[in-house]
């Protein structure tokens, strides 16, 4: 577990660029919970910038992001995995998030390597996968064409 | 589009995203051009698209983006390092060969380290289920994989001479570190071998004689304590990941621990010095030393991570010592950060350890009577209580046991006001033991001491024959009066200082070996306990020859503007000063 002291007074910042051109500052301990962004800082660069681009990242998903690693920090590690999903429905819930923001998301984490919001993202997919009852139903549920050609088509 | 369509729109497509990541591959390993974070942020976003999203073809298996992807890498990575080889298979000259290895290692490694970073998706994803749902185990992730390929393509060919020349260059001091810098490296390649039967010190042992084994052990041991001298932590975390491997006994055994404690000790103390004066949190001060680059670069071994897990455990108890002299505290504050240092102890998991120092500072503070209340140190220890559960049951014994002794000097005094001793005796902490009977200190008390010990011996709950009495000469203290010409002193002293000054009463000088005779205590006891007399003036130290014949005498000029001088407190500052003064 990470401890991190409650309230700095003079926290130390990372700046992260999203694909607009926006730049959000995020404390190093949010930082350490971005695996990509984590490592980038470890290793040698030419620039001496803290900037770090982030060209496949909306300023919007960023947001959430950042907003999702503060809740996790909050909460602290030792939390079950059940309440990481509960803080996820509440993160899309903040948001008026739909299936698009989700998926947006865990593309996000998946990039960044934030495995807590991948985990959670995931396990709140899997759950929703879980209640359709056929393939027909998921296609339904997530708005999903058939586009399987014809002649592949095993029924 | 049918399906031979898309298949061959995939291979096009694959090979034209291979043809950007080569570009980038040969700016970082052969260029060698410095990467901007721009760069790598859009590498790892090549390798990422590649590894992801970039097939949408139902014909292609979902692990064969990656499978590809990595197998170019591997034939890159060979291509470039057949030409090292090339280079290095021109030497005949064991330093040139030493040299030109070194050099090229380093430049390697550094790239492979980039490389890595890009690769993240790769190794992340592809490789785990490479590993685990394909049971591919000889799939690992990209540095891994790079390391592996020197060590066949590059290592393989001149280890025979890496080796000789290491053993013939050995005794030359100017190569010391160019060859530790070889040893590094082909202990790197050991510890990333494909085959793991056997652990990289039998390895070792294997190839070198036990001179070179032992020049790597003495130079890792220098180099540890000279990174942790420098403060700078960038490398130590690669360091100390190979190090350890290759010796088992810097996590098992006391050495490097020892040093790394002697580093950390201060290291805390010094921010929590430094929190003082800046009005911050301690406990922030603690916690940033914790997650330093050196706490980082030791929390993948746990032996040396419990080092500083123990450093911080130890300098709460003591912040906590501090809080609970603390007049000024209110309760609410008070109860926060004993809720804070709880929080922290419990994560480091050394709940044992701070209690046990937690116990001797409250034994302490009950004793030389510095704590605010007994009721405040009885709420702490019920709020501890209620956080820590059974494990507090140390320090919930100690105040019965003080409960106890507080009772039972009541009723010693009621006693000794019969008696007429002439000066005050207290017992503010006295235990039953039932173990047997060691002696732990033999001071002889100078006959105005000896009135209350056989006074307390006839106390009736003494008289029992199987009883033996043992005072903590360390912990107790008193106050004695000096009177030197017209102006008297009252000296807060402990209590062998107390028999010290006594002597005085009779004898004008005493040597040493006198003091030493008269009271049947060590030289180190009696330096410990004189340097405070001395320092402010109390006694004046004539120095001889030797020491036994150094003498010692009261200083009848004193003039201190305080009547009342505490000594207890400085004899903690006695102890460093010792050395330095004697």
């Amino acid at each position: 577990m990470s401890l991190t002291p409650d309230d700095c007074e003079e926290p130390k910042f990372v700046q992260l660029k999203t694909c607009e051109g926006f730049i959000h500052d995020v404390e190093t301990c949010l930082v350490e919970q971005m695996g990509t962004v984590r490592d980038m800082l470890l290793l040698e660069c030419s620039d001496s910038t803290d900037v770090i681009p982030l060209a496949k990242i909306e300023w919007w998903i960023m947001k959430m992001v950042i907003h999702w690693c503060r809740l996790v920090q909050d909460n602290s590690a030792q939390k079950e995995a059940r309440d990481r999903s509960s803080m996820f429905i509440e993160l899309l819930e903040e948001a008026k998030g739909d299936d698009e923001v989700v998926f947006q998301l865990l593309l996000a984490a998946n990039y960044l390597n934030v495995e807590s919001l991948l985990d959670a993202g995931t396990q709140y997919l899997a759950d929703a996968i879980t209640t359709c009852g056929s393939a027909e139903e998921i296609r339904n549920r997530f708005n999903l064409q058939n586009d399987i050609p014809s002649d592949e088509y095993e029924p | 589009m049918n399906r031979i369509q898309r298949h061959k729109k995939y291979f096009d497509d694959a090979q034209e995203e291979w043809r950007k990541v080569e570009e980038y591959l040969k700016m970082i390993f052969i260029d060698r051009t410095p990467l901007d974070r721009k760069n790598m942020m859009e590498f790892h976003q090549l390798v990422y698209f590649h590894c992801s999203c970039f097939s949408q073809d139902s014909t292609v298996k979902s692990q064969a983006d990656g499978g590809g992807f990595y197998q170019a890498i591997v034939y890159f990575l060979n291509s470039r390092l057949r030409e090292i080889a090339n280079e290095l298979d021109l030497i005949t000259d064991n330093v040139e060969l030493l040299t030109t290895y070194v050099k090229l290692w380093e430049m390697y490694r550094k790239s492979s380290e980039i490389l890595n970073f890009g690769c993240h998706h790769l190794n992340q994803n592809w490789a785990k289920v490479e590993n685990s749902r394909n049971k591919n185990y000889y799939v690992f992730h990209i540095y891994r994989r790079a390391i592996i390929q020197w060590k066949d393509n590059v290592f393989r060919p001149v280890d025979t001479a890496l080796v000789n020349a290491i053993t013939i260059l050995l005794r030359r001091t100017d190569q010391q570190e160019r060859i530790y810098l070889v040893l590094q490296s082909i202990v790197e390649l050991y510890a990333n071998a494909e085959q793991q039967t056997v652990s990289v010190p039998d390895k070792l042992n294997n190839v070198f004689d036990q001179s070179v084994v032992d020049f790597y052990k003495k130079m890792t041991l220098t180099k540890f304590q000279n990174i942790l001298d420098s403060n700078v932590f960038t490398e130590f975390k690669h360091f100390l990941k190979y190090a350890c491997l290759a010796m088992p006994e810097i996590e098992n055994g006391n050495q490097f621990k020892d040093i790394l404690k002697s580093h950390i000790t201060p290291k805390l103390n010094e921010a929590v010095r430094r929190s003082s004066r800046c009005k911050d949190s301690k406990i922030n001060a603690i916690l940033a030393v914790r997650n330093s680059p050196l706490g980082r670069s030791i929390e993948n071994h746990k032996e040396l991570m419990d080092i500083m897990n123990k450093c911080v455990s130890v300098i709460l108890a003591k912040y906590s010592d501090e809080l609970m002299k603390n007049r000024k505290m209110e309760e609410a504050d008070l109860k926060n950060e004993c809720k804070h240092i709880a929080k922290i102890v419990k994560s480091v998991n050394e709940i044992n350890l701070f209690m046990r120092r937690y116990r001797d500072y409250l034994k302490s503070r009950l004793i030389e009577e510095t704590c605010v209340s007994y009721e405040s140190e009885s709420m702490m220890v019920s709020w501890l209580t209620h956080i820590f559960g059974d494990d507090t049951i140390i320090l919930r014994v100690l105040l019965r046991v003080f409960q106890t002794s507080h009772l039972f000097n009541g009723q010693l005094q009621t006693y000794l006001q019969t008696r007429n001793l002439g000066f005050e005796f207290n017992l503010n902490y006295f235990k039953q033991d039932r173990r047997e009977f060691v002696e732990k200190c033999n001071l002889i008390l100078p006959w105005e001491m000896q009135q209350a010990v056989e006074e307390l011996k006839q106390y009736q709950f003494f008289r029992h024959p199987k009883k033996m009495l043992q005072f903590d000469f360390f912990s107790s203290f008193g106050i004695i009066t000096i009177n030197l010409g017209q102006t008297s002193y009252d000296l807060s002293v402990s209590t062998f200082q107390m028999a010290i000054l006594m002597q005085f009463n009779t004898f004008q000088k005493l040597t040493f070996e006198h003091l030493i005779g008269n009271l049947n205590i060590t030289m180190d006891i009696l330096e410990w306990a004189l340097i405070p007399l001395i320092s402010n003036s109390v006694l004046i130290h004539s120095r001889t020859s030797s020491k036994l014949t150094d003498v010692v005498e009261v200083n009848e000029n004193l003039n201190s503007r305080k009547r009342h001088i505490n000594f207890k407190s400085k004899l903690s500052k006695a102890r460093k000063m010792q050395v330095k003064e004697f």
